[in-house]
Parts: structure tokens; sequence; C-alpha cells
């Protein structure tokens, strides 16, 4: 019989760091980077930047592989999917596998030099769909074109894909789960972090005095997790519990206290059946950024963990975005099986408000249970445990309970639908309905013009569905989908940089280029910091299957889930806030 | 030289998507950072380092430069004066 563990059966990595995981695992622990300056008018930038890309060479190689016609990303996420089912080859339709993707910009790079009249409507099958892009992940890598799951959850995608898959492992949904996380670079996002005055013109220094800001990375990684030990190994990595969650704070500016965080790495050793005492070394995310770096400094304090070795694997690979959990959750397990903790490069004098245990050099250290960290645009945060195989499994139990539709909402057509009930209408276009149906609600907040309109319409559903309802702040959590994401966004972010070039790319349109921050502005405005999460194109009954498996949390009592679509002038928002049964 | 603060105004009102404001609303010595003045946050002083290059040609790398430079519209038409320009 199998068991309720999860243990990761096979792992498969692409980075500035090579193709295999065992080169670059003896890398970091060497302390060697990926990084370097990219060529002037290179594809990522105009001006040299500081990156960690995977080389041309080997996207070529993987053109003669794969065939014309399929995106680098794409390409990158079925040679990682294809290596970790290899353990299943035998088995008739790989058995009963899920497929769980993580990206924070899919195919995004397709927009370059399509924008110049502004958002257009893609067709059906457009590449530029993340449902697409999944399914052609999901048919070049083996598995029927249905059969994936798209998380795109800003910089935390890949963790919070891992802490999904477990889920549905644990549900009974699947008995495996490949999980691959993927972004590559381009100007869309170069330009953007630009914008953000975010990027490090040298290699990063997370936690140091002197950091000044990221590196961006491109990278692949994906991870069999399976409840089948013998398919595992005697000696696999568990993947013990595993949390999201949203500080509720500000869309680019992570939590002042820390508590977001702190938050998913105390329910993610909870899961797992721990304390935090019992947790020998943590992965964190480590940008190098000011303030994401005194963010995490912050949580690790109010965790009790400032004693215990910490991490960022950034100056190794730079920040891989959606990519990044996958494949230093992979580097993680690996530095458990060796005993060896790598170092964070750059590190001298700490440059925190709150002491943590970094070291430049890489540390021998026993460990039994780690936790792996992320934390992304939107206030998004995301832990999840590892052990090792020589450790006794404490899971907590895994019990998802039922849920009652409490409350409907539905903005289409110029009407707002409470409960099937009209409760405000216009003939005005968009831009004036969102506005009037905002100001029909009383609020003075101003934050709500500077918002995008995929936003603004995501913003207005919840004022309505979410009135007078009450819950402490991690009692609620938010799911939402949607057929186009932030793909309008997207589009002017792209017409602008082609129109004006990279260095005019504008901080405020690209800070809504990512679709979790429709969630996080309903969270900052109803003071959620339970779990936000956004799944590309879920249907409705899948949004409540999801809130139903994040259940299994016992403080959780409700659950707002959502598809919600802006693209070009068109929209449709359709919104259930669920309550969950008792325990 | 006042009508480059009134300029100033409607520059921001624009970039900043300041609904329902005129420049007649924004006080020129008042703070425009923190929860008293217009409440703008750090994506804002991203876009006014934007603005500051787009339309007076001033590159201010550091962020952390515009806090003085930023703290009210008089403070900034200060600056950009003291740049040299002459609007």
């Amino acid at each position: 019989m199998n068991s309720r563990e999860i243990y990761i059966a096979a792992a498969s990595m692409r980075t500035a760091l090579g193709g295999d995981v065992h080169s670059a695992s003896e890398a970091i622990v060497r302390g060697e980077s990926g990084l370097g300056p990219t060529p002037p008018g290179g594809r990522v930038s105009s001006r040299p930047v500081f990156a960690g890309l995977i080389p041309d060479s080997d996207y070529a190689s993987l053109e003669r592989r794969f065939g014309l016609g399929y995106s680098r990303a794409e390409m990158l996420a079925a040679e990682a999917v294809a290596n970790v089912i290899e353990p299943l080859k035998a088995v008739p339709g790989l058995g009963r596998t899920g497929l769980v993707i993580a990206t924070a910009k899919g195919n995004v790079s397709m927009l370059e030099g399509r924008c110049g009249n502004g958002p257009f409507i893609p067709g059906e099958d457009s590449p530029l769909l993340l449902k697409s892009f999944a399914e052609r992940i999901a048919e070049l890598s083996g598995f029927p074109a249905g059969a994936a799951t798209l998380v795109s959850n800003a910089c935390i995608s890949g963790v919070a894909a891992i802490v999904i898959a477990g889920r549905m492992i644990l549900a009974g949904d699947y008995d495996n789960v490949a999980v691959v996380g993927v972004d590559v670079q381009n100007r869309f996002i170069v330009s953007g972090f630009s914008s953000f005055k975010s990027l490090s013109p040298d290699i990063c220094r997370p936690y140091d005095e002197s950091r000044c800001g990221l590196n961006l990375g491109e990278a692949c990684g994906a991870v069999l997790l399976t409840n089948d030990r013998d398919l595992a190994g005697q000696d696999a990595i568990r993947v013990d519990g595993g949390a999201v969650s949203d500080d509720a704070n500000h869309i680019s500016g992570p939590s002042r206290t820390g508590d977001g965080l702190f938050f998913a790495m105390r329910n993610a050793v909870c899961g797992a059946g721990l304390s935090l005492s019992e947790i020998d070394a943590v992965q964190l995310h480590g940008t190098a950024t000011v303030y994401n770096d005194e963010m995490e400094s912050r949580a690790i304090s109010l965790a009790g963990l400032s004693d215990v070795p910490v991490q960022s694997l950034k100056p190794y690979f730079g920040h891989t975005m959606g990519a990044s959990g996958v494949i230093e959750t992979i580097m993680l397990a690996e530095q458990m099986k060796r005993g060896l903790f790598a170092g964070t490069p750059g590190f001298c004098n700490p440059g925190l408000p709150c002491t943590l245990s970094v070291s430049s050099e890489t540390r021998r250290i026993e460990m039994k249970h780690c936790l792996k960290t992320a934390s992304g645009f939107g206030g998004t945060n995301a832990a999840i445990v590892l052990s090792a195989a020589d450790t006794v499994p404490e899971c907590a139990e895994f019990h998802p309970r039922g849920s009652l539709t409490v409350r409907t909402l539905k903005i289409s057509e110029g009407r707002v639908e409470l409960d099937g009930r009209t409760v405000f209408s216009s003939d005005a276009g968009f831009d004036a309905f969102i506005r009037e149906a905002f100001k029909s609600r009383g609020s003075a907040n101003m934050k709500f013009y500077k918002m995008d309109s995929a936003c603004k319409l995501a913003y207005v559903a919840a004022e309505w569905i979410l009135d007078g309802i009450e819950f402490g702040e991690e009692e609620c959590a938010v799911l939402m989908s949607g057929r186009f994401g932030s793909l309008d966004t997207d589009m002017k972010h792209q017409s602008i940089i082609d129109r004006d070039g990279d260095d005019y790319a504008a901080p405020s349109v690209f800070v809504y280029t990512l679709p979790n921050v429709a969630a996080a502005e309903i969270s900052i405005r109803h003071h959620i910091k339970g779990e936000n999460i956004w799944f590309s194109d879920a249907p409705m009954a899948e949004l409540r299957h999801q809130a139903e498996l994040a259940s299994a949390r016992e403080s959780l009592k409700y659950c707002l889930v959502g598809r919600s679509d802006f693209i070009n002038g068109e929209y449709l928002a359709i919104f259930e806030l669920l309550r969950f049964g008792e325990v | 030289m006042e009508n480059l603060e009134s300029k100033l105004k409607a520059q921001l009102i624009d970039a900043l998507n300041l609904e329902d404001m005129t420049p007649e609303d924004i006080d020129t010595e008042a703070p425009l950072f923190g929860d008293e003045g217009l409440g703008l946050d750090s994506i804002d002083a991203l876009e006014i380092i934007l603005l500051l290059d787009k339309e007076y040609g001033i590159k201010l790398a550091n962020p952390a430069e515009g806090k003085k430079v930023f703290y009210s519209v008089r403070t900034m038409a200060d600056y950009i004066r003291s740049t040299g320009y002459e609007g």
C-alpha cells in the first residue's frame, strides 16, 4: 500500500550552471557562480546586465531534439519533465501521474515587436495564453494535453507548485506528480526590473550591507513527487509539509514585519508534524534587494530561527523567478544528502534589522529537516519542509473539508450581480463602468485608480462579495484563475518598451504584469493573509477542489474563488465565496 | 517661476493617476509621500523618477536620493531649476 508520505523520486534542471543536477550541486559547494555580464545588444537587454543565462548552444541542441516551432521555455520544460518521468516509462499511460507547471511569465517573450497597436485578443490556441503554454509542454513531454495544472504566482510559483502537487497526492488525485518550474529572460522582464531600480550591476550580495539589488536568471527545473517509496528509492528526500500565505502589505513592497513569510514557515512546519526548533537549516529566497532581505530577517526572527544556518542561492543562478523554487529545492535536497550547506557568496557584513546565520563559505551541517522559502510580488510567500530519508515521517493528518458556496458574484456587460440580483449597472464602457461601480461603494481608496483594469475588475467584485463577512487575517484564502491573466497589461508594458526603449518602462505598469497581483490587491484591502494562488484557466469546479485541499489547514474558514478576465476592453468576472465545514 | 510648479502638478496628476484631482488641490509645500499629503508610495516614487527623466532630462539613478527631492512640489521644482532648467 502506498503511504501518505511524499518523496522526491527524480530531479532534472538546466541553468546557467549547466544541464544536470550533479554538476550544479558540485559547483555551488565549491562556490562557483553561473552569473556574468550579458553581451551588449543581446537578447535580454540593449545594455549589458549581470545575469544568469542559459547558453544559446543549449537551446540549439534542444531545437535539434524537439524541432522548430517551440519556444525556449517550452523546450526547457519538456526536457526536464521528460527526464523526471523516465522512471515511469514502463508504466502504461504513466500510471496516475499529474503535471504541475510553474511560471511567472510563460511565453511572454513572444510579445516582442507585436504590441505596436496596444493590446489585442490572441486566438484560441495562441501560445501567449498560459493554457496553451501548458498544453504544449504537456504534449511535448508525453502527457495528454489537458493533464497540466499551471500556477503563476510571481516568484513563489515554483514552491507553490510543489505545495499544490503535494496536496493532490495526499488527496488521492494522483500517485505521482511531475512539477516543473521555468522562466526565460527577455527585454520584457529585464526592462521591468530595471524600472524598479532593483538590478545589481555586479554579482548580487544577499544579506550583505552593500547589497544593491538582484541578478535575473533563466532556468528550468523539474521534480517527480510520488507516494511510492519503492519508486523513489531508499535515500529519497521527503516533502513533509508546505504552505502559502500573503502578507497583505503592498503589491511590490514586502511586509515590514515579516509576518506573511513567518506564517508560511510556521504552517509548513506544522503540516510536517514538527516544531520550528527541529529545523536544521533554511534556504531562503535571498534576492539581495534591500527590502526582501530585511523582511526575511524579520520573519526568521519571528520564527525563532536566528541561529539556524540560512543560505541564498541567487548568487549562483540569479533570480530565476518561476523556476527558482524548483531548482533551489533540488539543490537543497542534494545538499541534505551530502551534509554540505553551500555558502552565500558576497556576504561579508550583515545589513539587516535582525540576525541571520549567513556564511559566504560552505558549512558542514547534518540536515534532517530543512525549510525552503520563497517570496514574491503581491506579498506572496511559500514554504516547504524537506526531510532526510533516515528520519521518521510525522506529517499531520490531511483532512480536506467540504465547502458551501455562501455568496456568488458576477460582473459582465455593465452589470454587477450579487447572488443573482443586480446591485449595480451602467451603460458606460469598462473604464467608466468600473470607476462608477467602485465609487458607488463609497470608498475613498486612491490606490484603486492606480490599478490596471484586471485588478480593478477583481477588486470591485470583492467589494461586494466580501462585504460584511468577518474573518481573522489567516482565516481566508483567495484562489483565482482566468484565461488571459495579466496579458492585457503585459501588452501595454511591451508596447511602451517597443516604442520608447527599455529605459522607459513604467514601473506602475510592470508591477501589474503578474496575474496573482489581483488577488494581492483584494488581500491588501480585506486584510487576508491566508494563501493567494493564481491558476491558469481552471474551471470553477477545479478552483473549489483546490480550495477544499487548502482547507486541510484547520484555521481556514473562508475561501474566495473566482475567474476574472479583462482583455482589450472585454471583461467577465465570476466569484464564489466558500465557507468550510467544521473539522 | 510659479508656472513650473503648476506644470509639475499637472504632470504628477497624469503620471500617478490621481483621480478627480486638479492642480489646485495639490498644496505646493505639502509632503507628497507618507500618510498625509497624497499618500504616494514606492511605485509612485519610481514613476516620478521616470517623469523627471522623460520631461526634464534629469537622471536620478538612486531612489534614496529622491527622498529629499520629492518631499513636495516645491522641492521638486527647486531641484529641477538647480539643474539649469528654464522652462
